[in-house]
C-alpha cells in the first residue's frame, strides 16, 4: 500500500474503536462468518424471529452492541427494533414495568415526530467531516427506528395510538401493548432492544443499584415476557449471570447467546479488512487488508488479543488505530509488527 | 510576583506562567488527533485545568488554513454541575456561543432533547469538547447511561477529573467512552522550581529547591507555599520546617485526613454537613465529623462559627496554612515556656 493510502485509513480512522453507531452495522463481521458456525448472529435473528426474549452475554467491548446493530440493521426484514434508551431524568423506568411501559410509549411517541413525511425535515442529518469512513460519512442523528420510516400509515397509527395520556398503570400497559399490536399488524415482529444493561443497573443515575437490579430483573423483565410479550435482546455482562436476581429472570429469557471470542488471526483480518474496504471504498477487502497491514502484524494483534479477556474494541480496534497512527509517523508503507508492538506498550503505559 | 493559585487561562500571559507537561499535552493531542476521547486525572490543585487552557492556547495559535490540528476546543465547567443534563445544557451553550448563536428559546428540559440539540449542533462544524473538572456522578451518567447516545454523535472529549473522583466517572460502561486516558503524575522537582521562577523573579535556588520539596510536585501547593512567605525570606527556613512538619503531621493522621484535607482546601472551608464535601468524599457526616475532629486536635484545621438563617450555627473547617501552622507553633511554645517545663508534650503544633 502507498504511505498515501495508509494516511488516507488514518484520516477516515479506518480502525476507530468507537465508531458512530450507525456505522456499526456495516462495519461489523458476523461471528458467524468468522467462526464458520450460527450460533451468533444466525441465532439471535432466528430467536427474535420467534418472538423470543434473548440475553447475548459478553464482555464489555466483546461485540455486543456490533452484533445486535448487525443483525437488526436497517436491510434486515420482517423484524422491527425499537431501541429503549434510558432517561436519565426518570430511574423509575427500570424499576417499575408500568413506567418501563409509559417510557415505552413516549419514545415511540418521539420517533413518529421524525418518521411522518411532513415533520421529516426535523430529522437531523449528521455529516462527519472529522473521521469519517469514505461510503458511510453521512449519517442521521435520530433515534427514530429507520425502518418506521419506510412505513409512513404505520406511523401515523402509531402517532394516533401513542398521543393520548392515559392515567392508570393498567391503562400505560395497555397503551404500550396496543403500539406492540400495531407493529405486528404490518407484518413486523417488533423487537425491544436493551444495549448494555450496566447503563440501566450500574450507573449512577440510579440511586440504589441493588434495588434496581432486583427491580429491572424481577419486574420489568417479567413483564416484557408477560404482559408485553414482544421480542426483547438484553445485553448482558456477564457478571450478572452470577446475580440472584438476574437468576430469577432468566425463566423469561429463552435464549442465551454468549458472544464467542475472535477465532484467530485470520478473522482479525477479516474484521480489519472490511472497515480498510469501506474506508478506501475498495470491494476486495482482503487485498485492501493485505496492503495495509503485514501477517506478521496480523498475528501479534491477535495474540495480544488472545492474552486479554475478549474485548475487541480495546485490544483489537484501539491496538490497530494506535498502530496505524505510529506506522503514519513511521513514514512506513504498511502496519508492521513493530507498529504493534509499540501500539502495545504504549496502551499499556496509558 | 504572580503567586494567584488559580488556574491559569488560554492566554498569552498565563501561558508564559505554564511550565510545560510537554509529555502529557502530546499524549493528549495524539490522542484526539486520532479521534478518540480522552480522560485526564489529577488530584486536585494538579494543574489539570492549566494543561487543558495550554493546549486551547496552543492549537489556537497553531490554528491556520494549512495547519491539519484539532478541531477548535471549547471548553465547558463541569464543577457544580447536579446531573448529566446540567453537562449537556453547559456543553450545548457552550456551543451556541461558539457558533454565535442566541439561545432564544428554552433548551430542552430531558436529556433525549438535549443530546438531539447538540448533535445539531455539533453537525454544523468540527469541535471538541473540552469539559473540565468533571463531577463524579454527573459524569458517570453522562458517559455512562448516556454513552451510546453521545457515541451517535460525531464529537469528541477531553475531560478533566480530581484522582479521587475518577473511579466513580469510570464505574462501566462509562469507562469505554475513554479510550485514552492520562493521568498527571506529581510535577518534578525542577519543573516546580520553575514555576516560581517564572512567577517570583529572582530568588536563592535553596529557597525555591525547599518550595518545590514541601509543595511536592503540586503546583496549587507549591503556590500557597510560596505565597506564604512573600519574598520575606529571613523567615524562610522556620516556615519550610513548619511547612515540612504539617505535612508530616497530616500524614501521621492517614489517608482520610489527607483526602479530607485536599478537598477542604479547595472548597476554602466547609463544615461537615456541607453537602459538597459530603457529595465529594462519598463518606458520612458522622465519619467527616471524627476525622475533622482528629485534624483540629493535630491543629490541623481551625474552625469558626457561621450564622446563616435559623438554627444553630455552623462549625466551619479550614486547614491551616503552613504560616499558620507556624503562627500556631510559636504560639504554644510561648504558652509552654510561660507555664514552665512538663513532663509530658501536648498534641499538635507543639508536638
Amino acid at each position: 500500500m502507498s504511505r498515501e493510502s495508509l494516511a488516507k485509513l488514518q484520516e477516515a480512522h479506518a480502525f476507530n474503536p468507537a465508531p458512530l453507531r450507525g456505522e456499526l452495522y456495516e462495519l461489523h463481521v458476523p461471528f458467524d462468518e468468522m467462526t464458520g458456525g450460527h450460533g451468533c448472529e444466525q441465532s439471535l435473528t432466528d430467536a427474535l424471529r420467534r418472538g423470543e426474549r434473548v440475553a447475548l452475554v459478553g464482555i464489555s467491548g466483546s461485540g455486543k452492541s456490533s452484533i445486535t446493530q448487525n443483525v437488526l440493521g436497517p436491510l434486515v426484514e420482517g423484524l422491527a427494533p425499537l431501541p429503549i434508551t434510558v432517561a436519565i431524568e426518570r430511574p423509575e423506568i427500570a424499576q417499575d414495568p408500568a413506567e418501563f411501559a409509559g417510557h415505552l410509549v413516549q419514545l415511540v411517541e418521539q420517533w413518529v415526530v421524525n418518521a411522518l413525511p411532513k415533520q421529516a425535515g426535523r430529522g437531523r442529518e449528521i455529516t462527519t467531516p472529522h473521521g469519517s469512513l469514505g461510503r458511510i460519512s453521512r449519517q442521521r442523528f435520530s433515534v427514530a427506528p429507520q425502518w418506521l420510516s419506510a412505513k409512513v400509515e404505520l406511523a401515523y397509527e402509531l402517532q394516533q395510538a401513542s398521543a393520548q395520556t392515559p392515567l392508570s398503570s393498567s391503562q400505560r400497559m395497555d397503551q404500550a401493548r396496543q403500539l406492540l399490536d400495531l407493529i405486528r399488524s404490518e407484518g413486523l415482529q417488533p423487537v425491544l432492544v436493551l444495549d448494555d444493561t450496566d447503563k440501566w443497573l450500574n450507573t449512577t443515575w440510579q440511586p440504589d443499584a441493588a434495588t434496581v437490579r432486583a427491580a429491572f430483573f424481577g419486574r420489568v423483565v417479567r413483564v416484557l415476557a408477560e404482559e408485553l410479550a414482544t421480542a426483547a435482546v438484553l445485553a448482558v455482562h456477564p457478571a450478572y449471570l452470577e446475580d440472584d436476581e438476574y437468576r430469577s429472570a432468566a425463566v423469561f429469557l429463552d435464549t442465551t447467546i454468549h458472544v464467542p471470542k475472535i477465532p484467530g488471526a485470520a478473522a482479525v483480518g477479516q474484521i480489519l479488512g472490511r472497515r480498510a474496504g469501506l474506508a478506501l471504498d475498495l470491494t476486495d477487502e482482503q487485498s485492501a487488508l493485505g496492503q495495509a497491514i503485514d501477517p506478521t502484524a496480523l498475528a501479534e494483534l491477535f495474540e495480544h488479543y488472545s492474552r486479554h479477556k475478549p474485548d475487541m474494541r480495546k485490544h483489537v480496534l484501539l491496538t490497530a488505530h494506535t498502530a496505524l497512527a505510529i506506522a503514519c509517523d513511521d513514514s512506513a508503507d504498511q502496519i508492521h509488527a513493530r507498529h504493534i508492538t509499540v501500539a502495545i506498550t504504549e496502551a499499556n503505559e496509558g | 510576583m504572580k503567586l494567584s493559585g488559580r488556574p491559569l487561562l488560554d492566554t498569552r500571559p498565563d501561558h508564559e506562567l505554564f511550565v510545560d507537561r510537554s509529555d502529557e499535552i502530546t499524549r493528549i493531542r495524539a490522542a484526539l488527533g486520532q479521534g478518540l476521547n480522552c480522560l485526564v486525572a489529577g488530584e486536585r490543585g494538579s494543574g489539570k485545568t492549566s494543561l487543558v487552557r495550554a493546549l486551547m492556547f496552543e492549537e489556537r495559535q497553531g490554528a491556520d488554513p494549512q495547519d491539519v490540528g484539532l478541531p477548535r476546543l471549547l471548553y465547558v465547567r463541569g464543577s457544580g454541575a447536579e446531573s448529566a443534563s446540567d453537562l449537556l445544557r453547559r456543553a450545548v451553550e457552550a456551543l451556541a456561543q461558539y457558533q454565535g448563536v442566541q439561545l432564544a428559546t428554552g433548551l430542552p428540559g430531558t436529556s433525549g432533547g438535549l443530546i438531539a440539540e447538540l448533535a445539531e449542533r455539533a453537525r454544523r462544524g468540527s469541535v471538541l469538547m473540552v469539559l473540565d473538572d468533571a463531577p463524579a456522578a454527573a459524569g458517570n451518567a453522562l458517559f455512562g447511561a448516556l454513552r451510546d447516545e453521545l457515541w451517535s454523535i460525531d464529537l469528541r472529549w477531553l475531560v478533566t477529573v480530581a484522582t479521587t473522583d475518577s473511579a466513580t466517572l469510570l464505574r462501566p460502561p462509562a469507562d469505554a467512552f475513554f479510550e485514552s486516558q492520562v493521568t498527571l503524575d506529581p510535577l518534578p522537582d525542577d519543573a516546580s522550581m520553575e514555576i516560581l521562577r517564572r512567577r517570583m523573579g529572582e530568588a536563592p535556588e535553596r529557597l525555591l529547591a525547599e518550595a518545590a520539596s514541601i509543595g511536592g510536585g503540586n503546583p496549587r501547593r507549591l503556590l500557597d507555599v510560596a505565597r506564604e512567605f512573600d519574598g520575606d525570606y529571613s523567615k524562610w527556613a522556620e516556615f519550610a520546617s513548619a511547612a515540612a512538619e504539617r505535612e508530616r503531621a497530616l500524614a501521621a493522621l492517614g489517608r482520610p485526613a489527607q483526602m479530607l484535607a485536599a478537598e477542604l482546601e479547595l472548597l476554602g472551608g466547609a463544615s461537615a454537613s456541607d453537602d459538597r464535601l459530603l457529595t465529594a468524599m462519598g463518606w458520612t457526616r458522622p465519619r467527616v465529623v471524627q476525622v475533622l475532629a482528629e485534624m483540629e486536635a493535630a491543629g490541623l484545621v481551625t474552625a469558626s462559627s457561621l450564622k446563616s438563617g435559623q438554627g444553630r450555627p455552623k462549625k466551619v473547617y479550614k486547614v491551616v496554612s503552613a504560616g499558620q501552622f507556624l503562627k500556631r507553633r510559636a504560639q504554644a511554645q510561648v504558652q509552654t515556656q510561660a507555664k514552665g517545663p512538663t513532663k509530658t508534650q501536648s498534641k499538635g503544633p507543639t508536638s
